[in-house]
Order: C-alpha cells, then sequence, then structure tokens
C-alpha cells in the first residue's frame, strides 16, 4: 500500500466534473419537496471536465434524515451499471 | 474481489447436479412464508428474493436467475430491482433486460464471503418493489434460468463455497401469484 501510495497520482479534482444529486434524471434540479408517496433523487455523474468518460465512480451520501432507513429509502443501481457495491459505492449514469 | 475471482466464478466450472430442496423463492415477506399476493391497490408492494438452501448446499456465495411471467405494464421504473444490502454485486436485472446482455432478462448475484449456514439456510439475494404497476389478475411470477457466460447450466444456481469453489449448483425456481389464488407450492422445477 506504501508503495501505491508513492506511484499513483491521484488527479486533481475539477470543478467542472462532479457526482451530483438531482431531482430528474436531466440532471437539473436539485431541490424536492418530498411529501408525496415516492420522490426519485438521482445521482448522476456530470462530466463536463477533463474526464469525459468513466468506468465507474465511489461516493457516499450524507446528510440524511435520523427516519431514513434501508426500508424506507432504496438505492437502486442504474441499469446501465454493473452494480459493483463493494467496489463502487455508487454505480452511476453518466451525463 | 480479483479479477481472478470474478473470471472463476463466470467462466469455466464444473456444473452439479440439481437438489430439489433448495430453491431460488418468491415471497412476500422476510421470512419466506408467504408466496401468493393480492397487490391491486398498495401503493408499495415488496417482493422477496430470497434463497432456500435446505439441500446438500448450505452455503453459497452468488446466484444466477431471472424471473419470468411480469406483465407488459412492468417496468424498471414502477418495479425496480432491489439488490439486498448484504450481496456485493448485482449485475444485470432480474425483470428487465439490460445493456449488460439485451437480449434477455436476468441477474448475477455475488457476495464477498459465504454465506447461509446450518442454522440460517435462508439467504435473501434481492427485492423486487412494486410501486403501483398496473397489475392484472392471475399474474404467475418464476424464477427461471437464462445463459450469461458458457458453460452456464440451463438452471437457476448457487455457486458453492470450498473446494472446489463457486461451483454452480443447479437449483429450482419459486413462483409467486399475484391477484390470484396461492400455488400449490411456492417451490416449482426450473431446470430443461
Amino acid at each position: 500500500m506504501e508503495m501505491l501510495r508513492r506511484v499513483v497520482k491521484w488527479p486533481q479534482p475539477s470543478e467542472a466534473q462532479y457526482i451530483g444529486v438531482f431531482l430528474g434524471p436531466n440532471a437539473t434540479l436539485c431541490a424536492a419537496d418530498v411529501g408525496s408517496p415516492r420522490v426519485d433523487l438521482h445521482i448522476i455523474a456530470i462530466l463536463q471536465g477533463e474526464v469525459t468518460e468513466t468506468t465507474g465512480a465511489e461516493s457516499r451520501i450524507v446528510g440524511a434524515p435520523a427516519s431514513w432507513t434501508q426500508e424506507n429509502v432504496l438505492w437502486v443501481p442504474d441499469i446501465g451499471s454493473a452494480g459493483l457495491k463493494s467496489l463502487h459505492a455508487c454505480a452511476l449514469p453518466t451525463r | 474481489m480479483s479479477r481472478w475471482t470474478w473470471f472463476s466464478m463466470t467462466g469455466f466450472i464444473v456444473v452439479s447436479s440439481p437438489a430439489s430442496a433448495q430453491y431460488i423463492g418468491l415471497f412476500t415477506d422476510a421470512t419466506a412464508t408467504s408466496c401468493v399476493a393480492q397487490v391491486g391497490p398498495n401503493p408499495r408492494v415488496d417482493l422477496h428474493v430470497i434463497a432456500i438452501l435446505e439441500g446438500d448446499v448450505t452455503e453459497m456465495t452468488g446466484a444466477q436467475f431471472l424471473i419470468a411471467g411480469i406483465p407488459a405494464t412492468w417496468t424498471p421504473e414502477n418495479v425496480p430491482w432491489v439488490p439486498d444490502v448484504g450481496t456485493a454485486i448485482s449485475l444485470g436485472n432480474p425483470l428487465f433486460p439490460t445493456p449488460l446482455h439485451p437480449a434477455t432478462a436476468g441477474v448475477n448475484i455475488a457476495f464477498s464471503s459465504c454465506v447461509g449456514s446450518s442454522t440460517s439456510r435462508r439467504v435473501p439475494l434481492g427485492r423486487v418493489v412494486l410501486f403501483g404497476p398496473p397489475t392484472e389478475d392471475n399474474v404467475h411470477l418464476r424464477v427461471s434460468w437464462f445463459d450469461l457466460v458458457s458453460p452456464d447450466p440451463n438452471c437457476p444456481f448457487v455457486t458453492s463455497c470450498g473446494i472446489p469453489g463457486y461451483l454452480k449448483v443447479c437449483v429450482g425456481g419459486g413462483e409467486i401469484v399475484l391477484n390470484g389464488d396461492a400455488p400449490s407450492s411456492c417451490q416449482v422445477a426450473a431446470a430443461l
């Protein structure tokens, strides 16, 4: 692992590419009233920087209310992803 | 999971004969007791996909299967597949084709270690969540098989633990009836 740290140079983050949480699949809205019975929040990788393609991603979402559980808030991997949950915390569609 | 591990799991593996006391079932509850449901007016119904390991194989590392018989009104949006939180990998969707294998529905599931034991012979694989999709009367959903890689057996299967590892073991399929009478058994034959 120490060798890995010395050899690998992680790319610096770019503001134009990020993993976002949106109300719709077109990644335009990031505010929602969630009183209705079902609301889908879309996790989308926005690739508008130097990296325009991706094979995977790793992320987590913080700030979830204490009342959210794995029973009432479901994680549904995108149908185009491989669903590698242990290797990638999220498997995302790209835009 | 290493590349070799994944290749071993999906590649050249001896196929074991089926054992009738083990199957992949569809249930309305997490304890695998009921396989009939009325799903008309309910805004959300969870169908639990559970591996029943009551045969020779009491532990497993993964499974491969599809679910046949879905109504034409069901879509990935109104009936999402939710892999169980204990799984590590879920490739595909048991109800709908995906870009991984666009000609057929089907899912390949893997755990990061052996699951199940002599005391816990029900392994949850995931849930089919019905968000109020139009569903006619007497819908019969059945667990069946598909080919992901050659040589996959013509049956739903689980992959065993131990030596040799990742042996594909044919299992039976489950049946659940929606908006109809309960089937005579939650288990059905699923191999060719």
